[in-house]
C-alpha cells in the first residue's frame, strides 16, 4: 500500500525534478552565462580569465554604442506614454460604448498582434518612405519613424490588458459616484481611473519591453543614421561576440528586471488595498 | 405610523403618469404617486414589477418615456444624476473599493467643492449617525456586509438629501442582522427628518417599517395606503394574496333588503353584508385573512357564519400554528395564535373543527 500523494508530492518524483532543471538550465543558462562573461578578463569568450569590469568601461566609452542605448531609451519612454494612453483610450472606448462598427474595431485592434513582425515592419517602411519621413530630419526627430512603428505595434496590447481589468469594474460604482454629485470627470478620475491603475501598470510595463527589445520592425523603419539598440548590438555581434556585447547585454537586463519589480510592487500594493490579495 | 407626516401638504415628489420601456417590455406604466414630505414610503411589489426603475427613475439614471418627476414642485425629468438633491442607497451597496471608510463618506462634500472644516464635522457626524466610529481608516474590505450597508448609509446621508433612496437594501444580510438594521433604519430616520423612499419585495419588511406603502405588479401601482389599511383592507386579489395569506371566496348576491344584502359563498353557507350597492345576481370576490378565523372544536354559537371543517395539515412556526383545512370540498387556511404552551392538544391533523367568522372581518375586493 502505497501513501495518498498531496499535489506537491509529486514534485518529489525524481523525473519531474529533472524535467524542471532542465527547463530552468534552457532558459536562463545561457542567460546566467552571457552575465558572467560579461566580466571576463579576456577577449575570447571562452574560458575564464579572471574576473574584471573592464568591460562595463569600454562599453561606456563606446559613443556609438552609448548613443544606440540613449536612442532606445528615449523611443521607450516615449513609445510607453503614448501606448498607454492610446490603448487605455480604446480600452475606455471598446468598454464604455456601442456604436456601430464595434466588432470590426475590436478585429482591427487585434491585428497588429497578429500581424507577423516582418510584414508590419516592410509596410511601415514603405509608408514612411511614401511620406519621405525616412531620413534628413534631425535628431531628436530622425526617431520618430521608429517610435510610430513601436506605437502601432504596443498600443493594442495595452488596451488588451486594460480591457480585462476593465470587465471586472462594478457600474453601480460609476453611478453611486453620479449620485454623490460628482461630475462625468470627476467620476473618471476619482472611480474609474484609480480601479485601472493595475492595468495601466501592466499595461505600460509591457510596452516598455516591447519596444526596448524590438528588433524587426525597428531595423526597417530606422533611417540610415539612426540606430538603437538591438540594431547596435546585432551589427556588433557580427564581427564576434564580444565581452563588450556580454556588459551592454547586461546593463539592458539589468533595466528590464528593475522595471518590472518597480512595476509588480505598485501592482501588489493596490491590489492588497483592494483586499484581492491577501 | 409617523405622526410628523403631512399628507395634506404638496408632496415632495410628485409622479405624474410615468412610463418606462425596454424595447417591449413595459418596465414602468402610467404610475402616479405622491410622496409626501417626512414620510418613510415603500415600494413593494414581486421581483420584476419595476420597482428598480422608478427609482433609478427618480434617482436620475434613467429616463421616462412619458410623463414627469417633479422634485418640491420643481420638474426633475432633464435634471443629471449629480444636481438632484436626492441620494440613493444601492443594492449592491456600491461603496468604493480603493477609499477609507473616511473618504467614502466624505467623498461626496468632496466633489462639490464642500470646505475641509465642513466636511471633517459632518463626517464625523455621519458616521456617528450610522455607530462607525473607529472605523474611519478600514478599507471596505475590512468590513462586514452590514457594515458596508452602513458606509453606504452615511455616504448618502451626509449629503442631506431631500430624499434617500434606499433600493431593497436589506436583502443580502441575514435575518438576524436585517431586523437590527430594520430597526436602525425607523431610528435614523427620526433622528435626521430626511424622506425615506425604500423598495423592497419583503412584505413584512415594508409592513413594519414603512407608514405609507405602493404595492405594484408588472409596472403598474395598484394601491397606496398605510399598512394597517393594506393589510385589513386590500383592494385586489393580488394585494390581498400578495400582503399576507388570503382565503378567498366567490360570492353571488342572493337578495337585499332593508340595507343589507345576503351573499351566498359558494359551498360555505350565506352571510348578510352591510348595504353594498350591488344588485341581484351580482358576482363578489370575498377575502378573509387566516388569523381572522375562530377555530373550535365546539360549534362556535355567536360567529355570523360557521363551518365544520377538517384538519388536513399544520405547520408549527413557534408563535404561531398555519392549519390547512378542507371544508365543503376547498381548502381554507387559519392562523391559530399559541398563547398557552404546547397549543390546543385537540388539533392534530384529521381532527373535525369548526370555523367561525365575523362578517366585518370579511373583505370585498374590486375585481
Ligand atoms: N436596462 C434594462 N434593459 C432591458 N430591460 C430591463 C432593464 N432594466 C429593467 N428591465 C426590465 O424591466 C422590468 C422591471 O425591472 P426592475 O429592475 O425595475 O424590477 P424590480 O421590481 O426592481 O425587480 P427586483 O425585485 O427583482 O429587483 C423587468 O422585466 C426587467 O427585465
Ligand atoms: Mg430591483
Amino acid at each position: 500500500m502505497r501513501a495518498e500523494r498531496g499535489p506537491l508530492d509529486y514534485a518529489r518524483r525524481w523525473w519531474l525534478r529533472a524535467w524542471l532543471a532542465a527547463t530552468f538550465l534552457f532558459l536562463y543558462a545561457p542567460i546566467v552565462i552571457l552575465v558572467v562573461f560579461s566580466f571576463n578578463d579576456s577577449r575570447r569568450n571562452i574560458v575564464w580569465r579572471g574576473f574584471t569590469t573592464k568591460y562595463y568601461l569600454e562599453a561606456w566609452h563606446n559613443d556609438s554604442l552609448i548613443e544606440a542605448f540613449t536612442n532606445s531609451l528615449v523611443i521607450a519612454v516615449a513609445s510607453t506614454l503614448l501606448s498607454t494612453v492610446l490603448g487605455a483610450l480604446l480600452a475606455l472606448a471598446l468598454w464604455r460604448f456601442r456604436f456601430p462598427g464595434k466588432a470590426a474595431v475590436e478585429g482591427a485592434n487585434a491585428l497588429p498582434i497578429v500581424i507577423p513582425e516582418i510584414c508590419m515592419g516592410v509596410a511601415l517602411l514603405v509608408f514612411f518612405s511614401r511620406l519621405d519621413l525616412m531620413g534628413g530630419m534631425g535628431w531628436p526627430w530622425s526617431l520618430l519613424p521608429v517610435l510610430i512603428g513601436h506605437v502601432t505595434f504596443s498600443f493594442p496590447f495595452v488596451a488588451v490588458v486594460v480591457r480585462a481589468r476593465l470587465e471586472g469594474f462594478d457600474r453601480s460604482l460609476e453611478e453611486a459616484s453620479r449620485d454623490l454629485g460628482a461630475g462625468e470627470w470627476q467620476t473618471f478620475r476619482r472611480i474609474l481611473v484609480p480601479y485601472m491603475r493595475p492595468g495601466l501598470v501592466a499595461g505600460a510595463l509591457l510596452a516598455m519591453t516591447l519596444s526596448l527589445d524590438d528588433f524587426v520592425i525597428t531595423f526597417f523603419t530606422s533611417g540610415p543614421d539612426t540606430i538603437t539598440f538591438p540594431v547596435k548590438i546585432y551589427s556588433m555581434v557580427r564581427f564576434g561576440a564580444t565581452p563588450e556585447v556580454n556588459a551592454a547585454s547586461t546593463v539592458l537586463i539589468a533595466v528590464t528586471v528593475l522595471l518590472t519589480v518597480i512595476a509588480m510592487n505598485l501592482q501588489r500594493r493596490s491590489s492588497a488595498r483592494e483586499g484581492m490579495l491577501p | 405610523m409617523s405622526p410628523r407626516v403631512d399628507v395634506s401638504g404638496p408632496p415632495l415628489v410628485r409622479i405624474e403618469g410615468v412610463t418606462r420601456r425596454f424595447g417591449p417590455v413595459v418596465a414602468v406604466d402610467r404610475v402616479s404617486l405622491d410622496i409626501p414630505e417626512n414620510a418613510f414610503y415603500a415600494l413593494l411589489g414581486p421581483s420584476g414589477c419595476g420597482k428598480t426603475t422608478l427609482l433609478r427613475m427618480i434617482a436620475g439614471f434613467e429616463q421616462p418615456d412619458e410623463g414627469r418627476i417633479l422634485l418640491d414642485g420643481e420638474d426633475m425629468t432633464r435634471v443629471p444624476p449629480n444636481r438632484r438633491p436626492v441620494n440613493m442607497v444601492f443594492q449592491s451597496y456600491a461603496v468604493f473599493p480603493h477609499m477609507t471608510v473616511w473618504k467614502n463618506v466624505a467623498y461626496g462634500l468632496e466633489v462639490t467643492g464642500v470646505p475641509q472644516g465642513e466636511i471633517r464635522r459632518r463626517v464625523e457626524e455621519a458616521l456617528a449617525l450610522v455607530r462607525l466610529e473607529g472605523m474611519e481608516a478600514r478599507r471596505p474590505h475590512q468590513l462586514s456586509g452590514g457594515q458596508k450597508q452602513r458606509v453606504a448609509l452615511a455616504r448618502a446621508l451626509v449629503k442631506r438629501p431631500r430624499l434617500l433612496l434606499l433600493d431593497e437594501p436589506l436583502s443580502a444580510l441575514d435575518r438576524k442582522l436585517r431586523e437590527d438594521m430594520q430597526m436602525e433604519l425607523v431610528r435614523l430616520r427620526h433622528e435626521v427628518g430626511i424622506t425615506f423612499l425604500l423598495v423592497t419585495h419583503d412584505q413584512d419588511e415594508a409592513l413594519s417599517m414603512a407608514d405609507r406603502i405602493a404595492v405594484m405588479n408588472a409596472g403598474r401601482v395598484l394601491q397606496v395606503a398605510d399598512p394597517r389599511t393594506l393589510y385589513e383592507q386590500p383592494r385586489t386579489r393580488f394585494v390581498a394574496e400578495f400582503i399576507g395569506t388570503a382565503n378567498l371566496f366567490e360570492g353571488r348576491v342572493v337578495a337585499r333588503c332593508d340595507g343589507t344584502v345576503r351573499v351566498r359563498m359558494e359551498d360555505l353557507g350565506e352571510v348578510r353584508l352591510p348595504a353594498e350597492s350591488v344588485g341581484n345576481g351580482t358576482h363578489l370576490r370575498l377575502a378573509l385573512r387566516p388569523e381572522k378565523w375562530r377555530v373550535d372544536p365546539e360549534r362556535p354559537p355567536a360567529a355570523d357564519l360557521a363551518v365544520a371543517a377538517r384538519l388536513v395539515e399544520m405547520a408549527y412556526h413557534g408563535d404561531t400554528s398555519r392549519l390547512h383545512l378542507e371544508a365543503g370540498g376547498r381548502r381554507l387556511v387559519a392562523v391559530v395564535h399559541n398563547a398557552r404552551r404546547g397549543g390546543d392538544p385537540r388539533l392534530v391533523p384529521g381532527a373535525r373543527v369548526w370555523l367561525g367568522l365575523a362578517v366585518a372581518d370579511l373583505v370585498v375586493l374590486e375585481d
